[in-house]
């Protein structure tokens, strides 16, 4: 018996180790079967190329303004915002019999702000003139602001050469006379006569120095001429011919209305029309058929003449890597114009939320007002670690995550094993992310791709 | 005829200290048939206590066979430690008996100066704990470049002096004067061993290749020590190195490791007890 | 014998013995040898250094934990065993079928260490099965392989795997007792103690002697155990000169581990010689 046990306990035996070893192969093969195949990258550590982009749109250099008199009534506006205008072009129409209304009021108003103006002006110095002289020219107007020396009036010089002809004479007679009386030893008579002779003498001086001096008649302060007594062809009196007032208030008021009659003027002269004083683009246009003019500007006008600047925002995170005099490429209406090396003008500081960027724009292919993106490659300075992209899959918010293979030593020999990893992405471009949080040697080979789903921790085979 | 005491207490004490001491290999077979939620009861504690005890349930309630298609499907790895022993236990056997063979028959048979104290030099390596002459073998295995390969631990296995001893045992017992019959007869030395030797000393031999079987099938300290390479272990080795963490395979792997020592047990258990008392009747 | 030359059959022996010898040569006897020298020498430099390697080895806390370790555990699990499996066997040769009890005490022998050793850590662990039983019932939970009941576990398993063959020798000894001695005393009245203790005994004094050498140098074999169960820095309490010397040449203290290399193989030789005498003497 115990022989027949020991027989059939061989037999069993000898059926068991080729059970295993069936089992040897049929494992194998299983887990082979269910074992991804993956093929792998390894990592380059190199400079990225950082792209900047930014869009704007291309303006001139300068932007001029255009005022209109206040309170004038508009009766037509021929541009639109962004709309081109030639020089000289009309821009409006004001309503001229509003025009000529507005003109008569201000000048009423300049004349009454002189009156009124008098209680509350200071001082006003009255200017002087030898009298008996005939005015040839009168050069500033009531409200006009002079400077001290300023040429108030001119006088007829011919009449006043031969007034003081006539003077001359005369005092060449009274002097004779005197002789006579001093010949008679009329004493009394010849010192009366002394006394009329200096005082004409003076006269003469004086009118000789008015014809020295052109026969011009100066201010003798800065104001504001508030009256003038005399006009052309007047004949001079004892009385000031002007009035000047030293007042500030008065000054830069009248100045302001002075100015407004001259624009006003102006319009009337134009039949209401504004024209356009540079040619350009049409940045603003703040009136409409209608309204009634203001103060401030009607119309902003993007200056042709002036340079072309390209005119963007740049994200604060990108600004690090443009600076003023880097060249950077712009292309305008969707890539149809290229321009290429354009210098960078302006790079100023935090406006809303953005840095504001100007680039000189060379070229005449292009007009204001065209949209354009402008772009700047430069080699990031320090070295990212550069995963290729189809190592990575992107998880959102700039993190993506890898699988990468550790060598271990198994009972099989050398078996590979997947671990993941997530690292943070700076930077891309097509054939590499350059990340951050890459805390993996340099010669960590990468997943690219598997011929089943992965795992953190499954036992892989290489292709 | 001996007297016989009461009989059935006897028996029954015998039966359970027998219960008692098959108690741990009992454990070891039916556990891995246990599902994996009853197992990780008695498993988790010991890797992870959070303050329950390990539970064991000695019938599973759901039995399956999961965890051994665990280990012998999914794993190919068990078959390669599995070939690896079954290799190193095959190839020292052959080896050792073909040495220890001879050499024991001329212990038996020859009579030359010194052959007690050679003997005796035998016998008293044979009894030293591994660790004693552990360095002086890496010494050489390192000598001779043998690190980190089979050959490390199968050489020094081959010429271990215990089969010697055992094989020797068994042709001490064959009578002078049936070899020396033969002898006169003129056969060679070789002749006598092969056709007189090896008929009668066949249980002494037999007796020896269970032994050592079992003892081979269970060796750590060597391979632990000469082996880096984890493709090189044996199948002793692989269940250590699992370790607690996979326990669920460990059970299973542990459970296959005792199958074949189980075959060599049943099928060798006369001559291992003849090796037994056969190596204790004369030191 | 011919004084010159000798008979070439006389050498018959020495193709016989020879690839055995030279096995034995280059792998055991050899590197001892060498490691006899290093243990008079450095480390590193090989330089002569006479003792001193021997009197770091026995100043060493790890050497003298270690040996006294080892000694209380032979000399508490080898008696323990001896009686244990004598009283066993004694039954055993009572009764009539009992080869499937033998079968039974023999099969841990066949067990290799490493499948079971989970088992204990189940059974024994700090969080094992049988504390939980034991806090169950409202005890406390007992750290088997972590104090110095450590010892008591590994004692445990020594039982545990030598019981088997120890019985059988026991067994053997007792069976080969001649029958007709202890009938022949039974005849004369003497009851079943007195020819256990007058008859029997002194019989197995033979198979004594055997078992202790025996058990003795199984004792050295528990080492796999406790190292696997409880890794290569156990408890105090198990740290025995295995773990010791493995800890030793992981660290690669070669000159430490010859000195007490040899320290130990002259212990057990000496062990050995003298018993050995003392059966000689009880033999003639």
């Amino acid at each position: 018996m115990k022989n027949n046990i020991k027989s059939r306990a061989v037999k069993l035996f000898l059926i068991f180790l080729g059970a295993m070893l069936a089992m040897t192969f049929i494992s194998r093969m299983v887990t082979t079967e269910k074992m991804p195949v993956v093929t792998t990258e390894g990592i380059k550590e190199s400079s990225i190329v950082h792209k900047v982009r930014c869009s704007g749109s291309l303006t001139t250099e300068r932007q001029t303004p255009v005022f209109v008199a206040e309170g004038l009534r508009v009766a037509e506006v021929f541009v639109k915002q962004g709309g081109r205008i030639g020089k000289g072009a009309h821009l409006m129409r004001l309503d001229k019999e509003y025009i000529a209304d507005m003109t008569a009021a201000a000048e009423k108003e300049l004349a009454e702000f002189m009156e009124n103006g008098s209680p509350y002006s200071g001082s006003k110095t009255p200017v002087f003139t030898e009298s008996g002289l005939r005015v040839a020219q009168v050069c500033v107007r009531k409200g006009d602001t002079v400077y001290g020396g300023q040429v108030l009036m001119r006088l007829d010089t011919d009449y006043l050469l031969s007034h003081i002809r006539d003077m001359e004479d005369e005092l060449a007679a009274d002097r004779l006379s005197r002789d006579g009386m001093y010949e008679v030893e009329d004493q009394r008579s010849a010192e009366a006569l002394s006394l009329r002779i200096d005082e004409k003498q003076r006269e003469l001086d004086r009118y000789n120095a008015v014809y020295n001096s052109g026969g011009a008649v100066c201010s003798p302060i800065a104001g504001v001429v508030t009256d003038m007594a005399a006009g052309a062809g007047d004949m001079t009196t004892d009385q000031a011919v002007a009035l000047v007032s030293s007042s500030p208030e008065l000054s830069s008021g009248a100045e302001q209305l002075r100015r407004r009659i001259d624009a006003l003027k102006e319009a009337a002269e134009h039949e209401g029309y504004i024209n356009s004083p540079v040619g350009g683009l049409m940045t603003e246009v703040n009136l409409r058929a209608g309204d009634v003019t203001a103060e401030t500007a009607a119309f902003i006008i993007s200056d042709e003449s002036s340079g072309k600047i390209f005119s963007g925002m740049v994200d604060p995170d990108e600004v690090k890597y443009i600076s003023v005099g880097d060249k950077v490429n712009i292309s305008f209406s969707g890539g149809k114009q290229r321009l290429k090396d354009c210098e960078v003008t302006l790079l100023t500081g935090k406006d809303g939320d953005g840095y504001r960027i100007e680039a000189a724009v060379d070229s005449d292919d292009v007009k204001p007002g065209e949209n354009g993106e402008m772009t700047k490659s430069c080699i990031s300075e320090e070295r990212y670690t550069c995963l290729p992209v189809d190592t990575v899959t992107l998880s959102g918010d700039n993190r993506g995550s890898i699988f990468y293979l550790e060598e271990t030593e198994g009972f099989l020999g050398k078996q590979y094993v997947v671990h993941t990893a997530s690292v943070k992405i700076v930077e891309e471009n097509d054939n590499v992310y350059a990340v951050t949080d890459f805390a993996l040697p340099p010669d960590t080979k990468l997943v690219r791709s598997s011929s089943k789903k992965l795992a953190e921790g499954m036992k892989v085979r290489k292709a | 005829m001996k007297k016989r005491i009461a009989a059935f207490p006897v028996y029954g004490v015998m039966a359970a200290l027998c219960a008692a001491v098959l108690f741990p290999v009992l454990l070891a077979v039916i556990l891995p048939f246990q599902a994996e939620e009853e197992l990780r009861d008695t498993l988790a504690p010991l890797v992870n206590f959070s303050g329950r005890y390990s539970q064991m349930d000695f019938l599973p309630q759901y039995p399956t066979i999961a965890n051994f298609r665990e280990l012998l499907v999914y794993s190919p790895e068990f078959y390669r430690v599995f070939w690896n022993s079954l290799l190193m236990v095959g190839t020292i056997l052959v080896f050792q008996t073909l040495t220890a063979v001879p050499a024991a028959w001329a212990f038996a048979r020859a009579e030359f100066r010194g052959r007690k104290l050679l003997f005796n030099i035998y016998v008293i390596f044979m009894l030293m704990p591994f660790q004693v002459t552990m360095l002086s073998q890496y010494l050489v295995i390192d000598g001779l470049g043998l690190m980190n390969r089979r050959l490390a631990v199968i050489l020094p296995a081959v010429f271990s002096t215990f089969p010697v001893f055992l094989i020797y045992r068994g042709f001490a017992d064959i009578p002078r004067d049936v070899a020396d019959s033969a002898r006169i007869d003129g056969a060679n030395e070789w002749q006598v061993l092969r056709y007189i030797g090896l008929p009668l000393g066949k249980s002494g031999i037999l007796s020896c290749m269970v032994i050592c079987f079992l003892d081979l099938w269970n060796m750590v300290e060597q391979p632990l020590t000469f082996l880096r390479d984890k493709r090189l272990y044996p199948l002793s080795l692989y269940l250590p190195t699992l370790g607690a963490g996979n326990g669920v395979i460990l059970l299973a792997a542990a459970a296959v490791t005792l199958i074949p020592a189980a075959f060599v047990f049943v099928i060798g258990q006369e001559e291992l007890e003849r090796g037994i008392i056969a190596s204790a009747l004369k030191e | 014998m011919i004084k010159g030359k000798i008979p070439r059959r006389r050498l018959w022996f020495v193709p016989f013995l020879l690839p055995s010898m030279a096995g034995v040569l280059i792998f055991t006897f050899l590197p001892f040898a060498d490691s006899v020298r290093r243990s008079f020498c450095a480390a590193v430099t090989g330089e002569f250094v006479g003792v001193n390697n021997y009197r770091t080895v026995f100043s060493n806390e790890a050497f003298r934990l270690a040996v006294k370790n080892t000694l209380l555990f032979t000399s508490v699990c080898i008696p323990l065993l001896i009686v244990l499996s004598f009283f066993i066997a004694y039954g055993l040769s009572r009764l009539r079928h009992i080869a499937l009890i033998k079968s039974a005490l023999l099969f841990p022998l066949a067990v290799p260490t490493a499948a079971l050793v989970l088992i204990w850590q189940i059974l024994f662990g700090d969080t094992g099965w049988i504390n939980n039983i034991l806090t169950s019932h409202g005890h406390e939970a007992v750290s088997f392989l972590g104090s110095s009941k450590a010892l008591w576990v590994l004692v445990g398993s020594y039982i545990w795997k030598n019981l088997g063959y120890t019985v059988l020798l026991w067994l053997t000894g007792i069976m080969s007792v001649s029958t007709a001695v202890t009938d022949a005393a039974r005849v004369d009245g003497a009851n079943e103690r007195q020819i256990l203790f007058r008859i029997v005994l002194p019989e197995l004094k033979p198979a004594l002697y055997t078992i202790t050498i025996i058990s003795f140098l199984n004792s050295f074999k528990v080492f796999r155990e406790a190292y696997l169960v409880a890794g290569a820095y156990p408890h105090k309490s198990i740290y025995l000169l295995q773990h010791l010397f493995n800890n030793w040449f992981v660290n690669m203290d070669l000159d430490k581990m010859a000195a007490a290399a040899v320290a130990v193989f002259s212990v057990i030789f000496a062990a050995i010689v003298l018993l050995q005498r003392a059966w000689d003497r009880e033999e003639t």
